[in-house]
């Protein structure tokens, strides 16, 4: 798991994703819980409690490592296999870089979309493609990347977490720069971070990712001493409920 | 003697399937309960596009 975590601190921006199943069968609040005290750089995505499409193994620690073309790559213990691993991973994020297909197009519009994520632009390059199975494929993939994109931005705020929220929507209004229609439904989302309610969210949420930062230098009383103080008065929202999930992360006791 | 083919043919389609996937075939999609630090994607299928690495691990 530690090796997984580096590869996520190391290769997200890159494109990699990273998924921590928990196997053991801890509920979600023991594993926040657990997280915290002994993993609080843990940024990778992580879950308990799902059976995986992967090459079975007889224990764990078990890992596999998925193509971005969906293809089943390497399965096997991580510790063991952990220099093949960081080979695929250097192999398909050139592939996320570069593109990848069965033509220059379909290469060329998947740089666009996953290397530089410029969805305006990978769509006008589908657009110039005669019709045909290709420019269909195509044309879905940048419409699903789009609407992944919308969607993190609103579940980011469900979950309280309105810096990242906002960062999101940021990195939406670039991504649809070259497309009129696109452009004007992303700059709505940006231009709901202008408010006073959205602004006094964003200002908690930066001191809770204060606090989240002195629990990854392993200042835990502080932390703890801090999410106290930032919740009293605090009226409800997403952002508080986070803190408060946090607070009793950090008091919770993992046997 | 007849049937012996089709035992044989039987024994293989079981190990196949009780081995699961393997290496070299595309990922079933899977949908994941609640993911810390999740971004609102939910299952396998919508991080189409970016290399995925999944670790398996245990709290104890």
């Amino acid at each position: 798991m530690p090796s997984a975590i580096r590869h996520d601190r190391e290769f997200k921006d890159q494109g990699l994703v990273t998924i921590l199943v928990e196997s053991q069968g801890n509920d979600e609040r023991t594993l926040a819980a657990f997280l915290w005290k002994t993993f609080p750089d843990n940024g990778a995505f992580t879950c308990t409690g799902v059976g995986l499409p992967i090459p079975p193994s007889r224990g764990i620690p078990h890992a596999a490592v998925i193509g971005v073309d969906g293809t089943i790559l390497w399965a096997g213990n991580p510790n063991a296999g952990s220099k093949r691993i960081d080979e695929l991973i250097a192999q398909e994020l050139e592939k996320v870089k570069k593109g990848w297909g069965d033509t220059a197009e379909s290469k060329k519009v998947r740089a666009l979309l996953y290397g530089k994520h410029d969805f305006a632009g990978a769509m006008a390059l589908v657009e110039a493609l005669n019709d045909g199975d290709e420019r269909a494929m195509l044309q879905k993939e940048v419409e699903v990347r789009r609407d992944s994109a919308t969607k993190a931005i609103a579940e980011l705020k469900r979950q309280g977490r309105y810096v990242r929220a906002h960062e999101r929507a940021e990195q939406l209004v670039k991504s649809c720069e070259k497309r009129a229609d696109w452009l004007a439904a992303a700059k709505q989302e940006l231009a709901a971070f202008d408010s006073d309610e959205a602004k006094a969210l964003l200002a908690l949420d930066k001191k809770i990712e204060k606090v989240e930062k002195q629990l990854r230098d392993k200042k835990d009383e502080n932390a703890q001493k801090g999410l106290a103080a930032l919740l009293k008065g605090a009226p409800e929202s997403a952002v508080a409920a986070r803190a408060r999930a946090l607070l009793d992360a950090l008091k919770t006791k993992v046997e | 003697m007849r049937i012996l083919p089709l035992l044989a043919i039987l024994a293989l389609t079981s190990t196949v399937l009780s081995q699961g996937p393997a290496v070299g075939d595309k990922v079933a999609d899977v949908t994941f309960p609640t993911l810390i630090n999740g971004d609102g994607r939910q299952s396998l299928a919508e991080f189409y596009g970016q290399p995925v690495v999944i670790d398996q691990w245990g709290i104890h």
